[in-house]
């Protein structure tokens, strides 16, 4: 079975690297973007599992790539995580609209984004192997309080 | 006055009356002044426009002006003249409307003397000075004011853009830092790893800021919208207790987290409380000495309606006169922050407002020397006390007398709980913190409001309009209709029976029948949970929850339930080991099992385990309730081994 696939876009680069080291970690394939048009672009030539994107990019926003997504049948079904550094309501409310997930910068990112994705993905989390001792003791953060709905959120649409 | 040279305007058409007019003038003490008399509306005009005049005579009974109307005409024309309107008649009221209408004074002919008219000419004058730099200070005022709101938008413009800028550079340091410190990029010695905890927290502490100031921003521009709903606290203290065990570890102190057990379900935005409370304990380690203690602790409180929470320190405490000031927003208190960052002193004044957001009040005691506690209360989910608060607060707000209305908002009956639950964020979001925002049914909310009667319709409008809007750019097919439906407005008084009574009508629950079967639902996402056994609920069912598989079991235990609902990933224990347990246990053996996975793979193993029916999410609801049906009425399947 071939390895899954993420789609990373954010203008900063440096949190793409290390965001990719961290899902290369978890054995998925990783293809980046610093912008939304090469975004659009790479989401429909490579059809990834699963998709985050920054809202505020160069050649267009997050955001709508997201709406693009959802009007395209054949990648309608592709999982959005939407990682960004705005935290008002009207964007968080346009998330869960989209059905995608939502993550706050400069919180804990990679310990919020990491169930998301294994869940999404069907994968297990980090081996502890590579990880200090007292990390694998820490509490589970349970998961983001406004998590979009994306479990039923296809219903929606009939 | 005397001795500079008054220009009088006397429009007056009877001869006599001006006669006596001019001859009481020459008589008073005002030796200088110039006196032109017409006896027309008309030619006044022409004059008053080509000269300058200083106060006007005017005749009401000029032929052909009925009443005030000459006054008007001219007063339309000319702002700055003083008119002092001359009557032969006695009424009373016509003076007075004659002030109203922009006359200075009104003197009747029969009693024009000397020393009368100059007083009646003098405080005319004066009078309409006075009128035109009162209109000329409102103006300046008013351009001020324009110009100060436009600052105030564009430093708020600026904070908030500035602001959200810097996450995500404290990302990306965060990140990097976690990565070395967890040895992905080389091992760590124990000493580089504590010092790369401390980077990791100040990058923390500088989030915390950037929060506070985009905070502050939105309370003070009335944007900060509350999703208040019913929340149990445990969930809230889950949520912040990683946060702030780092942070009490990194400055070697010890915190115990303990809240009661089994507290009641409040009432309350979990994240807002969350954020309370981690502005309160990051204070409380902050102003901890090594060693020290911070306890967070839960009281229950019936008699009020409410949980208490509190932070409790042994640090340097507070002093008498700070304590009074601690809430005011940048009010520092100095001489704690051993190695921690010191911050801007909102987090305290943005405690208090979101506290009061939550229908809550916050307290702090002190001892110098000993410690401080910091404590704010959330209320019990108990509608009729819910409905008492938001009235309290909006009345406390308003400085006028302010009424509510009670709005009920309705949606089709049949809806999915993941659409209902977009209704219910978007309604928190249309009605403001002011307002109170309850679901009572998955289709239903009953909406006291602060609004007085005429601004109803135009406030569901907009809110109808706003709904439309957002349902036209939803790329999964539009929403249902919201129906928005006043139930009257009220003024907001000491007891407000009547609404009171009014809305505990809309809160009775439409007699649902009662399916008499308990169905245990099993998920980890809270939200899902809450949404489903809400529906479930509706539909006449018993619900128990629980959130991982070790609590399914004990409650399948407890409780025999008719059927069991339940997600696979989970913590603690997963749905599939759960499954193996209940089907191995004999009390458990025999209540139907209906496992819930987004994976497909899942299907074989749950089916070989004993599950009754495998349903992949996202999974309509129909075909839900028929499996739950299907399962409760044959209890055991028919092909069972």
């Amino acid at each position: 079975m071939s390895p899954k696939k993420i789609l990373i876009a954010d203008d900063d680069r440096d949190l793409v690297r290390v965001l990719q080291m961290r899902c290369r970690q978890l054995g998925v394939d990783v293809i980046t973007a610093h912008d939304a048009m090469t975004a659009l672009t790479l989401i429909h030539e490579q059809r990834p599992d699963l998709v985050c994107l920054d809202i505020s990019m160069p050649a267009g926003s997050g955001l709508s790539v997201c709406e693009m997504l959802s009007s395209d049948e054949n990648l309608s079904s592709t999982a959005v995580i939407m990682l960004t550094g705005s935290n008002d309501e009207e964007t968080i409310r346009r998330c869960h609209e989209l059905c995608a997930y939502y993550v706050l910068k400069s919180s804990d990112v990679w310990q919020r984004m990491e169930p998301i994705v294994c869940e999404l993905l069907e994968i297990q989390p980090a081996a502890c192997g590579a990880i200090g001792a007292e990390n694998a003791q820490e509490p589970q953060e349970p998961r983001y309080f406004r998590r979009g709905l994306s479990g039923l959120c296809d219903v929606i649409s009939r | 006055m005397i001795g500079q040279r008054l220009r009088i305007l006397l429009v007056e058409d009877d001869a006599g009356d001006a006669r006596l007019v001019q001859i009481a003038l020459q008589k008073t003490r005002q030796t200088d002044f110039h006196l032109q008399t017409t006896r027309s509306l008309e030619t006044a005009e022409q004059l008053l426009a080509a000269e300058q005049f200083d106060v006007v005579l005017l005749d009401l009974g000029l032929p052909g002006c009925g009443g005030l109307d000459a006054l008007r005409a001219i007063r339309r024309h000319d702002n700055d003249t003083a008119i002092v309107v001359l009557t032969g008649n006695t009424d009373e009221t016509l003076a007075a409307e004659a002030v109203t209408e922009g006359a200075q004074d009104c003197l009747h002919k029969d009693e024009i003397t000397p020393s009368g008219l100059q007083r009646v000419l003098r405080y005319a004058m004066q009078r309409q000075q006075m009128l035109v730099q009162l209109q000329q200070t409102t103006e300046l005022l008013n351009q001020k004011n324009r110009r100060l709101s436009q600052l105030c938008e564009t430093a708020h413009q600026f904070v908030d853009h500035v602001s959200h800028e810097f996450r995500t550079p404290l990302t990306v340091i965060k990140e990097f830092v976690t990565i070395v410190r967890d040895g992905l990029a080389g091992q760590v010695s124990q000493q580089q790893r504590k010092f790369l905890e401390i980077v990791n927290d100040r990058a923390d502490d500088l989030a915390i800021i950037v929060d506070d100031m985009l905070d502050v921003s939105k309370l003070e521009a009335g944007q900060l919208s509350v999703w208040r709903r019913p929340t149990q606290l445990d969930e809230v203290f889950d949520h912040v207790r990683p946060i702030l065990q780092r942070k009490a570890a990194i400055k070697e102190i010890n915190l115990e987290i303990t809240p009661e057990a089994d507290l009641p379900g409040v009432f309350c935005d979990p994240e807002k409380i969350g954020r309370i409370l981690v502005n309160l304990a990051v204070n409380a380690i902050k102003f901890c000495d090594e060693n020290g203690t911070v306890k967070i602790w839960t009281r229950n409180c019936p008699e009020s309606s409410e949980v208490i929470v509190g932070i409790t320190d042994d640090g340097a405490g507070i002093s008498p006169e700070n304590l009074q000031r601690i809430f005011e927003r940048f009010h520092q208190v100095d001489g704690a922050s051993r190695c921690s960052t010191k911050g801007f002193g909102l987090g305290l004044s943005i405690a208090k407002e979101l506290v009061d957001l939550n229908f809550g009040h916050i307290d702090a005691e002190s001892e110098l020397g000993k410690g401080s506690t910091f404590s704010f209360s959330v209320p019990f989910f108990h509608p009729d006390e819910l409905v008492g608060r938001c009235l309290q607060r909006i009345e406390q707000l308003q400085a006028m007398p302010a009424s509510a209305t009670l709005i009920i908002a309705s949606v089709d009956p049949s809806i999915e709980p993941a659409a209902s639950n977009v209704v219910d964020e978007f309604l928190h979001h249309a009605f403001r913190g002011d307002d109170l925002v309850l679901q009572t049914q998955p289709q239903k909310w009953i909406i006291v409001a602060n609004c007085p009667a005429e601004e109803v319709d135009d406030r569901c409008s907009h809110v109808l309009v706003s709904w439309n809007e957002a349902n036209r750019m939803r790329p999964r097919g539009i929403l249902p209709d919201i129906e928005l439906r006043s139930e009257g407005t009220w003024p907001i008084a000491a007891q407000n029976e009547e609404l009171t009574a009014a809305f505990r009508t809309q809160f009775v629950t439409e007699e649902t029948p009662s399916r008499s079967a308990t169905i245990l639902v099993v998920d980890d996402d809270r939200e899902m949970l809450r949404g489903l056994s809400l529906r479930l609920k509706a539909s006449g069912y018993d619900i128990l929850t629980a959130c991982d598989g070790a609590e399914a079991i004990r409650l399948a235990g407890e409780h025999h339930p008719d059927a069991i609902l339940m997600d696979n990933y989970m913590p603690v224990m997963d749905g599939l080991e759960a499954l193996g347990r209940l089907v191995g246990q004999p009390d458990t053996a025999g209540i139907p099992v209906i496992m819930i996975s987004a994976s497909r793979r899942d299907e074989r193993k749950s089916l070989q385990q004993g599950a009754r029916f495998f349903l992949q999410k996202p999974c309509a609801l129909n075909t839900l309730f028929s499996a739950l049906e299907d399962v409760i009425e044959n209890p055991v399947s028919a092909g069972a081994c």
